[in-house]
């Protein structure tokens, strides 16, 4: 039955893709401070 | 005989726990937040074990075994997401305020002490509520259990909670609830893991259930179509998982029994962690509570109530040491949540509202000690003891109808507030204050009338209270200009703390995502396994 299928995806796919947007969100964020003059300033 | 010692073992057990880190505790942010320096098993451990109660293990158990396990999972679905929300757009913003509750808060992004008096009052009754759904299915339990009285199953579970909560505060409850986090995820997952082998193991299992002439389409995505079908037609029943699943999103985003654990972890990245962590163990949990507790009817199809199906399943299916930590671990969920609730009322008690009413008295602010917020405690500990005895047992309706309280009222706000300069003390006051009251008046006229007043599928309280919240949010905003204090604190909470951005800390984080999704990938291939493959056989 399809309905099984939709059951058994909407169980876990909202949280999935909750999860992975919020990667981007955390990644933005968190991104370590880069040195001033950006990368290989200091050569 | 063995299953009420091992009750009274654990019950020792906790106490002794809540002995020994009293000791530990010093002062009021040892007390209130456990000294702000708890790991991510610990916050995810208490974010878990104060969310999951006999609520869960009871009632929401006992529905799955009347016929409506798919429509539990259709609504955990959308719960679950509320933990990877509620701590990117709430929770993290919470734990840089470095508030002792969440009402203080909400108290400091507004610079109103008069807001914070208000979420300390919403914390107190809705919270109560919570806390009586709660002991209501201990005492359950342990009655079921021991064959004591009613008032003696009472004043047991009262006295283990309330002690161990005036002991210990935060921290004890911290490492308590992890502790019984793990008891009740091996109770999940081994007593209903056990049910199912019993029954043929899992495609057998599945079977069987598909061909119940007891539960007639009871595995289907709008439950039973015959006999007590107490949730109504398909389309009800889709209502119900999407309004309730939203209702569960918004709690475990904002609600303080979730949200003030993050006040409690080490840093910005424990915090986020720990939401992976509860959402992908909840996600996880919930596949056996749902189809686990369905199967236990293919033993027996007339527990009753359905509320005991899983002490019933403990006592009669399961082998003897599994059935112990099983009922062993339902306890465990109710006393970590009761523990959790008294800790946060007691706080929000002495915190919030009792400065408010000594301002207001004229009387000199008092420096809070251990002492006071313990006697609060008490207090309050012991009205719930006395609304408690007098209420009729409804475990799964106080439960829900505490949770529609804080997602109309506290929701809108909390998000809200942390995006918007524009928004003034007054208008949250109106929007917190109206949406309680909406869904106060609304859902209890419908709870707790038996029937008599039954509201239409469109006039649902918790979508009324929702937009109630907002409208009367944006009518008390109108004409007020916000407090520049307040604006400051909330420019400052957008600040992204330097010691978060270390490289190893995100490769830690990151590693906990990739762990996340797969535990989703998990749930989702287990069911499409031994749910859904069969129906096409």
């Amino acid at each position: 039955m399809i309905s099984t299928v939709l059951v058994s995806v909407y169980y876990f796919l909202p949280a999935f893709i909750g999860i992975v947007a919020s990667w981007l969100v955390i990644r933005r964020d968190y991104r370590p401070e880069e040195r001033i003059g950006g990368k290989g300033a200091d050569r | 005989m063995i299953f009420a010692l091992a009750i009274l073992g654990s019950f020792v057990l906790y106490l002794a726990i809540g002995a020994i880190v009293s000791r530990t505790v010093k002062s009021k942010a040892d007390y209130f937040v456990s000294g702000r320096n708890a790991p991510t098993i610990l916050v995810g451990g208490t974010l878990v074990a104060s969310f999951m109660s006999t609520v869960a293990f009871m009632g929401e158990l006992g529905m799955a075994y009347d016929g409506y396990p798919a429509a539990l999972a259709m609504m955990v679905a959308l719960n679950v997401c509320g933990y990877v929300g509620g701590v990117l757009f709430f929770g993290r913003y919470l734990r840089r305020s470095r508030a002792l509750t969440v009402p203080e808060f909400f108290g400091k992004r507004f610079n109103s002490q008069t807001l914070q008096m208000i979420m300390g009052i919403t914390v107190i009754v809705g919270i109560g509520f919570y806390l009586i759904a709660v002991t209501q299915g201990m005492m359950l339990v342990v009655q079921q259990l021991t064959g004591l009285s009613m008032g003696v199953s009472l004043l047991a579970v009262w006295l283990g909670y309330t002690v161990f909560t005036l002991l210990s505060g935060a921290r004890g409850v911290l490492i308590n609830d992890t502790i019984m986090f793990f008891i009740f995820a091996i109770a999940a997952v081994g007593g209903l893991g056990w049910v199912i082998m019993r029954a043929g193991g899992p495609a057998a299992a599945f079977d069987k259930m598909w061909v119940s002439t007891d539960r007639p389409d009871g595995l289907m995505w709008h439950g039973i179509t015959s006999g007590d079908t107490y949730m109504g037609g398909p389309g009800d029943v889709l209502m119900w998982a999407i309004t309730l699943g939203i209702v569960w999103m918004i709690v475990v985003a904002v609600s303080p029994w979730q949200s003030s654990r993050y006040l409690m972890a080490k840093n910005e990245h424990v915090s986020i962690r720990s939401a992976l962590m509860a959402c992908s163990s909840v996600l996880f949990l919930y596949v056996f509570l749902t189809f686990g507790g369905s199967a236990i009817a293919l033993f027996n199809p007339d527990i009753d109530p359905s509320e005991v199906a899983f002490i019933w399943a403990a006592q009669n299916i399961m082998p003897t040491i599994l059935g112990v930590v099983s009922v062993t671990g339902i306890v465990a969920a109710g006393l970590s949540s009761a523990a959790s609730f008294l800790s946060i009322i007691g706080f929000s008690v002495d915190h919030d509202v009792m400065p408010w009413l000594r301002h207001k008295a004229g009387l000199r602010e008092k420096e809070g000690s251990i002492n006071l917020t313990r006697w609060a405690m008490v207090g309050v500990a012991l009205v719930a003891l006395v609304f408690t005895y007098f209420s009729p047992p409804a475990v799964l309706t106080i439960g829900y109808f505490a949770a529609t309280l804080f997602a109309a009222s506290w929701g809108p706000l909390a998000f809200w507030c942390i995006r918007s300069e524009k928004l003034t003390a007054r208008g949250a006051i109106s929007g917190v204050v109206t949406g309680f009251l909406v869904v106060g008046i609304l859902e209890g006229l419908q709870a707790f009338s038996d029937g008599a007043i039954e509201l239409p599928l469109w006039a649902n309280p918790v979508l009324i209270g929702l937009a109630a919240s907002i409208v009367a949010t944006l009518l008390g905003n109108m004409g007020q200009t916000p407090d520049p204090r307040g604006t400051e604190f909330l420019r400052g909470l957008h600040h992204v703390p330097d010691e978060d951005r270390k490289p190893r800390d995100l490769r830690i984080t990151r590693n906990a995502v990739i762990a996340a999704c797969s535990v989703m990938l998990l749930c989702g291939a287990l069911l499409l396994t031994f749910y859904a493959a069969p129906t096409f056989a």
